[in-house]
């Protein structure tokens, strides 16, 4: 399929028009008991309190250290930073994923001495959790 | 475009269900920038809420936020549930299990797995064109109108399911989108099988491969770069539940799930089903397109170490996926009322090619294990109901576990295991957390 101009800032415009529509939201209260929950009709949501736009992303997304702007800059050209934010790895594996990026998905190779502080700092700021799994629900309630 | 806006705005306020059906349902009135006005006019509002279960947002964004991981966010987008955000560019979103206990799952509560950009709404639907080329002796170009008219109409419930569906439970951490058990749906769809185009368009001898191509722009905006193109064995793509799709749950198939046209190769993984689709190319060799190398959707030929140095040359490509159950009607973290001794619980069950052939449930961590009354599927590659009653012998903390053992004997595990670099065929079993309360 041919992209014209056009077809791309619509594409983009659908594409802003989604990240306007995330809404943040907070660590839920717990669920009301109930044996068997089921579908029932409720009262409609008020508005969330936040509304987060991807394209409005700023560095402060990620948590700071040195070579976080040059990894946001970098990064966000394509995608949000909820993907990063994901992750956990070790330097190997993120030098790994930077290699893959460059290779698999067309990123720009910013140079030796970007990728080298760009890695440190996701290596620092995203590292391998050590506890895994999910939260106690029944906790700090 | 700011006529559109405050046109858009207005129907959403006024009267929200016919707004959805123009949206969701006859999406040719509305152009791109028309449904984009739909969001920034839409906003933060919800306009289906009284469709979403009682009381179950909030579970299903505890669940869903990994240990340690950023605050999960919840989807508003006209049309869907709120379902959790993974990302938001690309939009990728899970839903959480105890939503998905309908037989067929609802359009709203559909998860969504982008790679791309969206493109453009088409303002003709029916003139959306795709085309078949390659190893064929009659390339053809047909329009969604024309798929309609010439071929026999299908209509199947299949489940379609992310290759990375249960990533979460590798240890250490596979890269990618952090799913639960939550990237999973299985409706109703309607459209023409694959195999009736492709004998339409006479393959040729050469044919072994397909590669799909669809319309979702890349993420960098470089134009003519394909966000992602994966294919299919032939065999796969002449099986009769393979479907060019067309229409979901009774409606025409929504822009948000590929709309006009996408692919739709059930079990296995969802990259094969592409959305969107604008190409089916017919190869006389594995397809090499973006997603079908290196590490992409394959696991390991033998077990690596995990985390370790990854081998390309080990690496296959997971085809078939594995064998899964998750429990619906309870939510992880549902306070029970004192007393409680008994539960029903019941949830769905799948397994990729082949049928589940049975469904075991536990509350002392696997010691025991009560066999659940299990569901022939609606047709082949739907997944199956499965039912059990459990008993709680007194007050306290209980999990949950749900275990599917899938025709060929093979079960899920207890942990993930079979590490491979992105993380697929995760199929721990699902645990659900309880209490009793004294």
């Amino acid at each position: 399929m041919r992209l014209t101009f056009a077809t791309l800032s619509a594409a983009i415009l659908v594409m802003t028009a989604v990240g306007l529509e995330v809404q943040k939201a907070r660590r839920p209260p717990p669920p009301p008991p109930r044996e068997m929950p089921r579908p029932v009709a409720v009262v409609p949501a008020a508005p969330p309190a936040e509304v987060a736009r991807a394209s409005d992303e700023t560095p402060d997304a990620m948590p700071d250290g040195k070579g976080r702007d040059e990894t946001f800059y970098l990064c966000t050209a394509c995608h949000g930073t909820a993907i990063i934010r994901q992750q956990g790895m070790p330097r190997e594996r993120w030098d790994e994923t930077f290699a893959w990026m460059i290779e698999k998905h067309r990123m720009p190779d910013p140079g030796a001495t970007d990728r080298a502080l760009i890695v440190d700092y996701l290596a620092a700021a995203f590292p391998s959790r050590q506890q895994r799994g999910r939260a106690n629900p029944f906790l700090n309630r | 475009m700011p006529k559109a806006e405050r046109g858009l705005n207005e129907l959403y306020r006024d009267d929200p269900e016919r707004a959805e059906a123009l949206v969701f349902g006859r999406r040719g009135l509305l152009t791109g920038a028309s449904l984009a006005a739909v969001g920034a006019a839409v906003g933060a509002s919800i306009p289906f809420a009284p469709r979403m279960p009682a009381g179950l947002v909030p579970a299903a964004l505890a669940q869903a936020a990994p240990a340690g991981g950023p605050p999960a966010k919840a989807l508003s987008l006209p049309g869907k549930a709120n379902l959790v955000v993974l990302q938001d560019r690309p939009l990728v979103c899970e839903t959480p299990e105890h939503w998905l206990d309908d037989e067929v799952t609802p359009t709203d509560k559909f998860f969504i797995r982008n790679n791309g950009g969206v493109p453009d709404v088409p303002a003709d639907p029916k003139a959306w064109k795709i085309r078949v080329d390659g190893e064929v002796n009659t390339p053809l170009d047909l329009t969604v109108g024309e798929l309609e008219q010439r071929f026999q109409p299908v209509t199947l419930k299949l489940q379609l399911e992310c290759g990375g569906n249960g990533r979460a439970g590798f240890q250490p951490e596979a890269r990618g989108n952090q799913w639960g058990n939550g990237a999973i749906g299985c409706a109703e769809y309607t459209g023409v099988r694959l195999k009736d185009v492709l004998a339409a368009a006479g393959l040729k001898s050469s044919a072994v491969y397909t590669a799909h191509v669809g319309a979702d722009p890349h993420l960098s905006g470089t134009a003519g770069q394909l966000t992602i193109s994966r294919g299919v064995r032939l065999a796969k793509a002449m099986d009769e539940h393979t479907l060019v799709a067309l229409r979901m749950n009774g409606a025409p198939l929504p822009h948000i799930h590929g709309g006009p046209v996408r692919l739709l190769v059930p079990g296995w993984p969802g990259s094969a089903s592409h959305k969107w689709l604008t190409r089916i190319w017919v190869r006389d060799k594995e397809h090499d397109g973006p997603g079908m190398t290196g590490t992409a959707y394959r696991v390991t030929r033998k077990p690596m170490i995990p985390g370790g140095k990854v081998d390309d040359a080990n690496m296959m490509i997971l085809e078939s996926m594995p064998v899964r159950s998750i429990i619906t009607s309870v939510a992880h973290g549902a306070e029970l009322a004192p007393g409680t001794r008994k539960l029903p619980v019941r949830g769905q069950a799948w397994a990729g090619d082949l049928a589940v052939s049975e469904v075991n449930v536990s509350v002392d961590y696997g010691a025991t294990w009560k066999k659940a009354q299990l569901n022939a599927p609606a047709n082949k590659y739907a997944w199956q109901r499965w039912s059990a009653e459990v008993d709680l012998p007194s007050d306290g903390y209980y999990e949950i576990w749900a275990k599917a053992t899938d025709a060929n004997g093979r079960s899920q595990p207890h942990v993930v295991g079979n590490w491979n670099p992105q993380g697929y065929g995760g199929n721990a079993f699902h645990r659900v957390a309880v209490l009793v309360k004294a």
